[in-house]
């Protein structure tokens, strides 16, 4: 154990303390700083424009008007994203940043953790240190894990930095509050931003010794980069909603659209009784509404399993469930009769996103294993 | 007889079809130095990784200190120091926190480790400048603190694996002679290099290589003794070239300034003694150099001799 601590600590410190490692804080910061100030700025710019007295849990935006081609998923996240961004109170707090960075994070720490490593093991064969490592007198698989854990560690923590740095600066600008169920929340997500990032380096990590030379090895990894987001990209496609498939928006016949229309001469309907035209109107949206969330969730079900092929499909689905605070689960964005009875809770968005975060830390295990085995037989 | 510290029964190693070491055995005993000779491709560096657990063998057996390196290779590393061409350090560390990195690894208390890196960085001359990153140091004071590094943790075994590569003049000679101050504090050492000089001076027993066989194994001595009646060097005192005015197909002629230097497969002395008189001819002893690169350009002649000098030396 003090082997693995002595060499983890080595490289985390080495990594931490590298021109690499400092200017990719410098990206984080900046990414994050800039994306997170222009959320908040808009906002606070609906926030304003919908006013103080509309009530604290109102939302602007309906989102089965703001139904797009796309996935479930991406439309689900959307819809999330939308109801917390045209708040009226700030729902979600800084929950609201980090989550409409996600889409950038996810693609940017593909990028990062692949350059992190992909010179990782070449370069130590390029400069014959491997010998001198492989020389001592420790059991090759210890190298190989301490070295991806201390380098990943070096980049979470980097990364942790970043977007609390990001984060407190623009709550302070703005005036936000944090709750400790969002920081909680935040960091577990921080913590699995992590594990994402150790897939990459560990992918990296593969490839610069499969590879044997650092240019090759940037080249691949290049070369993933380009096919993982090509993946996603597919995925997202394959998974578009076909607007054929969804059901039919009832009509709004004449007489509803009258009385809508003639409100505010006559005054509005009171809630308590409305004209029977109007009522079944109403009905038939709510009928439209449930047809439509059962709809999303059973293509959800579907797409959940094509998230496992691409990596940012994965955090996106974490980050839908965990970087919101207001529904069980974050298909409820669409109505559903049962919506009342499931309140939002820290549980329940982990529980939902148990299957993501389990097939991330599998498939990093799988890529542990094949590093060390890869490591074990590497001859220099 | 020592008990030997390396026992190396033969060793293959393959890359595809081709084989860099083909059936090499050989064994080393405690406190002598043995050189691994051959130009380069010959197999001495692939045989030195798999000394040290970097390579595989394809198949045979390496056997140090009594443990196989195949199932106890720790047991063995925690006994050698490695010191390999163009060292690689930590660059941005300096030479005491590169040593200390390196060291902390060996069953060495956080003091004992201090005085090894004090004792061993003053040994190699390199204490005054243990604060200064290692990036800045030339190859000869990295390969300095690569010997260093090799001693740290006390070892019993020394591989010197073409050293004094890349090193300038003054550095190899730095080099070379603390690895001649390890052979007299009485060291075992296994020391590869394609520098004929440096193999003859710092080993008691070589082993010359060629497409990774041994051809030819014994003492600087025996080797050149072993080709009494096949090889054969005459100084001709002549201040011109003599090979216009005599020539033999068996001999090869190299004019140094002052004199011609032959070497020849057959006596010749009668032949040259008649063209250029008694006086003018002397018979010497070939070098090491020049039974080393007779070796390797006659590898026929190698065959029948090879048995009985491995089965003499071994």
């Amino acid at each position: 154990m003090r082997t693995i601590a002595r060499l983890m600590g080595y490289f985390f410190l080495k990594r931490l303390l590298s021109w690499r490692n400092a200017a990719f804080l410098l990206v984080v910061i900046g990414l994050l700083m800039g994306g997170a100030l222009d959320q908040q700025a808009t906002r606070q710019r609906v926030s304003a424009g919908l006013g103080a007295p509309r009530g604290a849990e109102e939302t602007f935006v309906s989102p089965v008007s703001s139904l797009h081609p796309g996935s479930s998923r991406m439309n689900t996240w959307e819809a999330v994203t939308a109801t917390l961004r045209m708040s009226g109170a700030m729902l979600g707090g800084p929950l609201f940043l980090l989550r409409a960075m996600t889409p950038l994070l996810a693609f940017f720490l593909l990028l990062a953790g692949l350059l992190y490593a992909y010179d990782m093991v070449s370069r130590d064969l390029e400069t014959r240190l491997m010998d001198s490592l492989l020389g001592l007198p420790i059991d090759r698989r210890i190298l190989g894990l301490s070295r991806a854990v201390g380098e990943t560690l070096a980049l979470t923590v980097t990364l942790a930095a970043g977007c609390v740095a990001a984060l407190v600066t623009v709550s302070a600008i703005s005036a936000l509050h944090w709750t400790a169920e969002q920081l909680a929340r935040m960091t577990i997500f921080l913590v699995a931003l992590g594990g994402y990032c150790f897939l990459f380096v560990l992918l990296g990590m593969w490839i610069s010794t499969v590879a044997r030379s650092s240019r090759k090895a940037l080249w691949i990894c290049s070369a993933v980069f380009v096919a993982l987001f090509s993946v996603h990209a597919v995925v997202e496609n394959a998974a578009s909603l076909d607007r054929a498939n969804l059901p039919d928006l009832p009509e709004m016949t004449d007489g509803v659209w009258a009385n809508f229309n003639d409100a505010r001469s006559r005054g509005y309907p009171a809630s308590d009784w409305l004209p029977p035209e109007v009522e079944e109107y109403f009905a038939a949206l709510d009928a439209y509404s449930s047809e439509l969330a059962d709809f999303i969730r059973s293509r959800h079900r579907a797409e959940r399993w094509w998230s496992f092929v691409s990596p940012p499909g994965l955090l996106l689905e974490v980050s839908g469930q965990l970087l919101q605070d207001q529904y069980h689960d974050a298909l409820d964005v669409f109505y559903s009769p049962e919506i009342e009875r499931r309140p939002a809770s820290l549980g329940a968005s982990l529980w939902k996103s148990a299957p993501e975060i389990a097939w991330l830390a599998l498939l990093c295990l799988a890529l542990m294993a094949l590093n060390i085995r890869t490591l074990t037989r590497l001859e220099v | 007889m020592n008990e030997p510290i390396i026992e190396v029964q033969d060793l293959v190693k393959r890359y595809g079809k081709l084989a860099a070491v083909d059936g090499v055995s050989f064994d080393v005993p405690a406190s002598t130095t043995f050189g691994l000779l051959g130009p380069n491709g010959a197999g001495k560096t692939t045989i030195v990784k798999m000394l040290t657990g970097l390579a595989k063998p394809t198949s045979g057996r390496v056997r140090m200190f009594g443990h196989n390196m195949a199932t106890r290779p720790n047991a063995i590393k925690r006994r050698f120091g490695h010191v390999y061409a163009a060292m690689a350090f930590f660059p941005a560390l300096n030479a005491l926190e590169n040593l200390t990195f390196f060291g902390r690894f060996y069953d060495l208390s956080a003091r004992q480790l201090r005085e090894r890196i004090e004792e061993t960085l003053r040994f190699v001359e390199l204490w005054e400048e243990r604060k200064k990153a290692v990036g800045a140091y030339s190859s000869g004071m990295k390969q300095r603190l690569g010997i260093a590094k090799a001693l740290v943790h006390e070892p019993d075994l020394l591989l010197f694996d073409e050293a004094t590569n890349g090193v300038d003049v003054e550095g190899t000679n730095d080099i070379r002679e603390l690895m001649f101050d390890l052979r007299v504090q009485g060291k075992t050492a296994v020391v590869t290099s394609h520098r004929l000089d440096e193999i003859e001076l710092l080993s008691d027993d070589i082993a010359i290589l060629d497409e990774g066989k041994i051809v030819r194994r014994g003492s600087p001595q025996s080797i050149r003794e072993g080709l009494r009646g096949l090889l054969f060097k005459y100084i001709v005192e002549r201040v011109e070239p003599i090979q216009e005015t005599w020539s033999h197909p068996a001999a090869t002629v190299r004019y140094i300034g002052t004199a011609n230097v032959v070497l020849s497969e057959e006596d010749v002395r009668g032949s040259l003694v008649e063209a250029f008189g008694a006086d003018a001819v002397s018979e010497v002893e070939p070098t090491f150099e020049e039974a080393c690169l007779w070796i390797l350009q006659h590898p026929e002649a190698n065959a029948s001799l090879v048995g009985a000098e491995t089965a003499s030396s071994g």
